[in-house]
């Protein structure tokens, strides 16, 4: 089952900023959309897709394969209710060491299948980041990086490759897909406990630089 | 100035003319756009303004970003000196010379002073020191103002000038539409109080230490242009039919009803018409132009907003052009805006003039401007990041305006920003339903301007982490990023105190001061080397870390 929380902009307030605990907010969003009603949780986008930039991140664990990939980007197409979004990042935990070739083919296929015209890394250092410019076919557009990791050989090189640097959320380090505990929010006891893959999307409006939606999709697993 | 005649699409700045000749207001040439990348343009643009005054200007003359010029007023406070008691302001401590040359600003004083029947009478309560008497000798000999009379350790000022020739930090918002442009109207003005006090910058006038932070009851005080009746004081001339106290005082009795503020105060209404403005927030009595809000409400205007234009309309124009007096206002709203302009309110509603593509939006005037252009940057970034949250987050700030009232008091107040409880809203998500049968009075709380900005542990975020979690949802550069943080950092030790603000530091440089005797007198000796440690800040020349931290501001 996939836990939707739906547009949770409102619920913004209720979440800690720099949430340092492990998987804290997921585990947020995971009790929000367990505990919303599917009538709040029911989005429409109002206004017209150009007026709009879709992003998505998908996390995913030490297990990641391609698939999930597809399953990620089709989850959030549909949950927001577009054809396409702007950019996909993925989002691999620290100290990866499967075979990221072949996840990022999968990203490749995503655009160019037209499900999003750009993808892009998080937490990317300049030696991963070569490596990847020198297979790849379709160029990352960004890298998510935290401010600390922002030092001037990192502008530079980013530069030189056209490659937009991000920030994300400070929570964003301790997401740890595989010790994802669901446990504490699901009390029914054949429920699933684990996670295979986290999906964060936003929808913000061009020009006016507001947040129009923002929510979370948990693939659970057991 | 040439540069706007000739390349009015191309300029990077524009100059307005304000009331004082020692003034100028600097804008951006066009208005930045929405997309938060561009930020870091707003610091440079306003150094840019600074520098292109400063070229003009002699050697020995420096231009300087101040709330309020310490020693206006005092003898031989400009170069060269000019005599007092002129005959427009009639002031014994400013010259009328003060004045912008442009009729429109010696109209403006002379005519609040002659509607009003006297000079205005501004009185600031003066901060107590160990050595500062009740009563200055040279005080009683000028001043016989009967809001300064046997009031002991006050500041009377009695000229417009005083407070016109204050100067702040004012931002305006273009809106999607007139509901957004009403919300923020609305939101924004609750937050005006704590902006105020996080701001303040200005506490000294006349040369003496003041018991106020912030210049807001100063101005206010300085065109209060109602007459004696209107203020309450004696019966009306010409009452409304049926009353039956009638004045014999055809000038001081003046008027039409009682007025509570001076034209320039808070706002009295709120007008969205969002569904969570409930009637009990709008809970101070409105005064009224009975027959334009009939007017409005009969031509479609909802009463809402209807009030408000009529709350506008009590006030008399204060000055009018001969030619903009037999106008058709099916075509031009001058008429609307010379009354719109002469209410000085803490936000502005602004509906776009007819045939213009400008849209609705809000104007937000209370801040304090203050001496750098980083902090003056940081203060107009936070206020924007404001309206985007309070949008993308949907949150509401609304408690009863009697007690946004109540926070602008205290908001004056001296150590306002550590010192102070502010009334609050306890839950600012539209997300949790309120309690059933929760009354109006259990919506609020007081918090200090640290919980407000900063949070606190029982689960109340703050403005400033709120900030953050929209920065971390709209995919900002890592550049942009940065330099945001700085700002909002610098507010946020601001707010907790770990800063001094700018009337703060003041305070403590004029205490410590050499010359200075603890008694409130701030020489010009104090001043000179006050202003020249500004001066030297934004040269570089000087670290101000009690204001600053580690942070460097140019």
């Amino acid at each position: 089952m996939i836990i939707s929380t739906g547009d949770i902009r409102r619920c913004v307030p209720s979440f800690s900023y720099a949430d340092t605990r492990k998987n804290g907010e997921l585990l947020h969003a995971a009790q929000l959309g367990l505990t919303r009603s599917s009538q709040t949780k029911r989005q429409t986008l109002s206004e017209p897709r150009d007026n709009v930039i879709v992003n998505a991140k998908v996390f995913l664990s030490r297990h990641a394969n391609s698939s999930q990939i597809r399953e990620a980007v089709d989850a959030a197409i549909a949950e927001i209710g577009v054809d396409n979004l702007d950019t996909f990042v993925i989002g691999l935990p620290q100290g990866y060491e499967g075979d990221f070739k072949k996840l990022w083919a999968e990203m490749e296929t995503s655009v160019i299948q037209g499900k999003t015209y750009n993808i892009g890394v998080s937490d990317f250092s300049e030696a991963r980041l070569d490596e990847l410019f020198s297979y790849a076919k379709v160029q990352p557009k960004c890298n998510q990086i935290s401010l600390d990791a922002a030092t001037t050989s990192m502008l530079t090189f980013a530069k030189q490759h056209d490659l937009d640097l991000l920030t994300h959320p400070v929570a964003d380090a301790h997401v740890d897909i595989d010790n994802v505990d669901l446990g504490s929010v699901i009390p029914s006891e054949n429920a699933p406990t684990k996670a295979a893959w986290a999906v964060r999307y936003e929808v913000s409006i061009r020009c006016r630089s507001l947040l129009a939606t923002k929510g979370y999709l948990i693939q659970c697993a057991h | 100035m040439k540069e706007e005649k000739e390349n009015p699409h191309k300029v990077e700045v524009l100059w307005r003319p304000e009331y004082g000749r020692h003034m100028l207001e600097g804008t951006p040439g066009k208005p930045y756009c929405g997309a938060l990348q561009g930020l870091e343009q707003l610091q440079k643009n306003m150094t840019l303004r600074r520098n292109a005054v400063q070229s003009f200007l002699q050697s020995h003359e420096r231009i300087g970003s101040l709330t309020v010029f310490p020693r206006l007023g005092c003898k031989e406070c400009t170069h060269p000196s000019h005599p007092t008691n002129g005959p427009v302001a009639l002031s014994d401590f400013l010259p009328d010379t003060i004045i912008n040359p442009h009729f429109r600003f010696s109209t403006l004083t002379a005519n609040i002073r002659t509607r009003r029947g006297s000079k205005v009478d501004i009185n600031v309560p003066m901060f107590k020191d160990t050595n500062t008497p009740a009563f200055f000798e040279q005080e009683a000999a000028t001043s016989t103002s009967p809001g300064s009379q046997g009031r002991p350790y006050n500041i009377h000022m009695d000229a417009m000038g005083f407070g016109m020739g204050c100067c702040c930090l004012q931002c305006t918002f273009q809106c999607c539409n007139i509901t957004e442009a009403r919300y923020f109207y609305d939101q924004l003005a609750v937050l005006c109080p704590i902006m105020l006090a996080l701001t303040a910058a200005a506490p000294v006038y006349r040369g003496y230490l003041a018991d106020i932070d912030v210049r807001w009851t100063v101005i206010s005080q300085s065109v209060d242009d109602r007459t004696r009746a209107e203020r309450g004081e004696i019966p009306f001339y010409n009452p409304a039919p049926g009353a039956s106290n009638e004045g014999t005082d055809p000038v001081n009795g003046w008027g039409k009803q009682r007025i509570d503020k001076s034209r320039y105060d808070s706002i009295d209404c709120y007008i969205s018409n969002d569904a969570m403005l409930k009637p009990e927030y709008n809970d101070i009595p409105l005064v009224m132009d009975e027959h334009a809000c009939e007017v409005l409400m009969k031509n479609g205007v909802d009463e809402l907003l209807s009030r408000h234009i009529a709350h506008l309309f009590i006030r008399e124009p204060l000055v009018i052009y001969g030619d903009k007096i037999e106008i058709d206002d099916s075509q031009a709203s001058d008429h609307f805006e010379n009354i719109q302009s002469t209410n000085w309110q803490t936000v502005r509603f602004k509906p776009p003039p007819p045939g213009s593509p400008i849209g609705w939006r809000v104007e937000f005037r209370p801040m304090e401007i203050q001496i750098t252009d980083f902090e003056n940057a940081a203060f107009v970034v936070f206020i924007v990041l404001l309206t985007r949250v309070i949008s993308s987050f949907d949150l509401n700030f609304y408690i009863p305006l009697s007690k946004v009232d109540e926070n602008m008091k205290r908001a004056h107040n001296r150590g306002a920003v550590t010192d102070e409880r502010f009334y609050f809203r306890k839950n600012i998500s539209k997300d949790k339903d309120d309690a059933p049968g929760q009354s109006v009075e259990d919506e609020y709380t007081t918090r200090t301007i640290n919980e407000i900005m900063n949070g606190t542990q029982d689960g109340f975020q703050g403005l400033i982490p709120l900030m953050h979690m929209y920065l971390d949802s709209v995919s900002m550069d890592v550049e942009s990023r940065t330099i945001v943080n700085r700002y909002l950092s610098l507010i946020s030790k601001r707010a907790s105190g770990e800063l001094m603000t700018c009337a703060s530091w003041m305070r403590h440089f004029i205490s410590h001061h050499p010359d200075y005797k603890q008694d409130s007198v701030v020489s010009d000796s104090i001043q000179y080397d006050l202003l020249e440690t500004i001066e030297a800040l934004n040269a570089g020349k000087v670290q101000i870390p009690e204001m600053f931290g580690k942070e460097t501001v140019c």
